[in-house]
């Protein structure tokens, strides 16, 4: 039977959930800013009613089921994949910028530039083969394509450098942000099995989460108490039993433990691709200076078992190649002609030549550069498209995760008006009652 | 607009390869080829100077075989005291000695008649050789050579090789001792054709030297021509339209601006500033 004291109670559990609902709103409206906070609602179900006997079912008021997160796991998971993509291009992308800064084409400083003047000093020569100085211009000019050179490929290898130290610390990151995940895994557990949802801590996870997606691209499962198992091609990193770390071995192979997997795209990927288009331009750049230095001795020098006549020494790679110090040191060793008489250029001319030379792997020597410029744009300009493309992808994922889980402050203050009057009416009817009494037992009989 | 600001700045429609690769490769193959073609235009401007130089040389040695000659056909006349014909003779010597003089005519620090030995005088006091055969080339666009023609024993030489060769230094030694001997009959016969021989082979050797001169002003014009159309073809692949960049980079701003307004305004209602 439903007594005054029964409808006090019921009106007391509706300004208990009232204002629980109040407190998770002012919850939700204080984390409005924070990163990967999803918004929560406590869910409230009408109590079980009983059966007042010839009048029916009688309602007991208001119970509050639970307090759950509004997350759509879907779009996390797409959120984490598509951001795998992005960030993997976004740090090629940024590499290879890197790399065109070094390069510096077109310019009037680049190599492009240096390699024409050292042609043209040769042709001037061979128009003034008894003139001292301008054997002391073709020196200063190859001088010049030289050091420039050689600056563009320690430039090259400190890039390198560089980028695995990005690929050193990605993977420390890596492995801290999983050790973090892994004692977030047995707080929820501890929660989990007790019956309950912790929802701030699930949100944090899924921060981690998406951190680790940025890095690699991780597949993740969840076990009945809710722990994340993260799994790398098909190896475990992470369960509640094992957690191995990932390393990388002297070949740019990702380890985990000690087995080798293939990477996943991310950071690391993106790093390891950068790092794959530096060596082949370094070794483009050999091939270049290579062919360059032994064309244009072959030229100055017909005897090849005497090297004291070459211009250009240690030309097997970018980073070594230099002015034979002989002729760095005597400018008049450069040999202009065929014959020893002093007006014969005719040797200075066909080195000046080999600028236009087909050579036997059908291409010349400028155009060897310009293959490696054009190349390194090439990949430049697909990572930025892709990054482009990545970005629109992520920010509407962004935007629907955001339609899911965000705080609408607008929403937020709408529900604590609502709540607040709902509390206020309950705290009304707690006085009407208040009221009733007073009149039954104040005023009533005697 | 990051990029528009990028490209208005620089002036040029691409400053990295990556934003145009094949664009890039191509003005990079454009400036060689303009960096080439100058080079080409020093080479022809230095070579018509030495040309011209050598015209000019030829031109001094004609005038004076043309005196020696006049020299001569005067000392021919027996009639002639014999002061007379030592004046005569020592003139002869005089110019002689010029004509060495005139073709020792050097550019820019060069001999330009002594084959390849510029750095050697081509002829003595004698006017005997002492250069050599070889001729000096010149690039005057990619694949184009010319022939410099330095061999001064080419115009010095009659029938060279071959079994009735007869250098012009022989040939004026002659007429010196004949003018020196009165030897009349030899002066107006013999030695004068002979010298008319030589006079010829000078001439036709000067029109060489115009033939290349031609050559080299044609393939000037060429060039400059060349230069042109390369800096222009450049011109249009590399900048860009101020005008047309200008106004994308106004419209881009406007839209910017507009939308900037826009966010400002949807972003300040909110529920709270209807509240009290």
């Amino acid at each position: 039977m439903s007594g005054i004291f029964g409808t006090l109670n019921t009106a007391t559990k509706g300004l208990l959930a009232q204002q629980t609902a109040l407190h998770t709103a002012s919850h939700n409206i204080s984390n409005a800013n924070t990163d990967g906070f999803s918004r929560q609602r406590v869910q409230m179900q009408a109590d079980l009613s009983y059966t007042l006997a010839g009048v029916g079912q009688l309602g007991t008021g208001v119970k509050m089921e639970s307090v759950v997160r509004m997350v759509d796991d879907y779009v996390n998971k797409q959120i984490r994949n598509e951001n795998s993509a992005y960030e993997q291009y976004n740090v090629k992308s940024q590499t290879l910028d890197q790399l065109e800064i070094i390069l510096n084409e077109p310019s009037t400083t680049g190599i492009n530039f240096n390699l024409n003047e050292m042609f043209n000093a040769w042709q001037e020569l061979s128009k003034n083969p008894e003139s001292l100085s301008a054997k002391t211009i073709v020196v200063e000019k190859s001088k010049a394509l030289v050091e420039t050179i050689n600056h563009i490929s320690n430039q090259i290898e400190s890039l390198k450098a560089e980028t695995n130290g990005q690929i050193d610390k990605n993977i420390l990151d890596f492995n801290s942000t999983v050790e973090k995940i892994d004692a977030l895994n047995k707080q929820i557990f501890n929660i989990s099995v007790k019956g309950e949802v912790p929802n701030d801590l699930l949100d944090q996870r899924d921060l981690l989460l998406k951190d680790l997606s940025s890095i690699a691209q991780v597949d993740i499962n969840y076990d009945q108490y809710g722990r994340a198992k993260i799994n790398l091609d098909g190896k475990v990193v992470l369960d509640a039993k094992e957690y191995n770390k990932i390393g990388i071995n002297s070949d740019g192979k990702i380890l985990i433990g000690s087995d080798i997997i293939t990477e996943p795209s991310g950071k690391i990927k993106g790093y390891l691709e950068s790092i794959k288009v530096l060596v082949d331009v370094e070794n483009q750049l050999d091939g270049f200076v290579n062919s360059m230095a032994t064309n244009v001795n072959k030229l100055h020098n017909t005897d090849p078992h005497n090297t004291d006549n070459d211009i250009f020494a240690d030309f097997d790679s970018a980073k070594t190649i230099k002015i034979n110090p002989a002729i760095d040191k005597n400018n008049s060793l450069i040999v202009p002609g065929y014959t020893a008489e002093k007006g014969d250029g005719d040797r200075a001319l066909d080195i000046s030549k080999l600028r236009n030379k087909i050579l036997s792997d059908g291409s010349t020597i400028p155009s060897k550069y310009n293959d490696i410029v054009t190349r390194v744009g090439i990949s430049k300009q697909q990572s930025d498209n892709i990054v482009s493309n990545q970005e629109v992808l992520l920010n509407q994922l962004i935007l629907k995760r955001e339609s899911t889980s965000g705080v609408s402050i607008d929403e937020e203050v709408t529900n604590v008006l609502k709540y607040q009057k709902a509390y206020e009416a309950n705290a009304r009817v707690i006085s009407v009652l208040n009221d009733m009494l007073d009149v039954l037992i104040n005023r009533t009989g005697v | 607009m990051q990029k528009l600001q990028s490209q208005l700045s620089s002036g040029k429609v691409v400053t990295r390869p990556s934003e145009d690769p094949l664009l890039v490769s191509k003005i990079m193959d454009l400036r060689n080829t303009i960096s080439t073609n100058e080079q080409y235009n020093s080479t022809i401007t230095d070579t018509i100077g030495w040309v011209d130089t050598q015209d000019g040389a030829l031109q001094g040695a004609n005038s004076t075989v043309q005196r020696i000659r006049e020299l001569i056909i005067y000392g021919a006349n027996g009639t002639l005291s014999e002061d007379d014909r030592n004046a005569i003779t020592e003139e002869v010597k005089i110019k002689v000695g010029e004509l060495a003089d005139v073709l020792n005519t050097n550019f820019d620090g060069r001999y330009i008649f002594s084959g390849t030995k510029t750095t050697d005088k081509p002829f003595n006091a004698a006017l005997e050789y002492q250069g050599n055969d070889k001729n000096i080339k010149r690039e005057i666009s990619t694949g184009v050579e010319v022939e410099l023609a330095v061999d001064g024993e080419e115009f010095t030489t009659l029938n060279k090789g071959q079994l009735d060769e007869q250098k012009l230094s022989d040939l004026l030694k002659n007429i010196i001792t004949a003018l020196e001997d009165g030897d009349s009959d030899a002066l107006s016969g013999k030695l004068l054709g002979d010298l008319d021989k030589h006079i010829d082979n000078i001439l036709s050797f000067r029109s060489k030297i115009g033939a290349i001169s031609n050559r080299l002003d044609a393939a000037k014009e060429r060039n400059e021509a060349e230069n042109l159309n390369l800096k222009n073809l450049l011109s249009q692949r590399e900048d860009i339209d101020l005008a047309q960049k200008y106004t994308e980079a106004n419209t881009l701003n406007s839209v910017y601006l507009a939308s900037l307004s826009i966010g400002a305004k949807i972003l300040q209602p909110s529920l709270l500033d209807y509240l009290r």
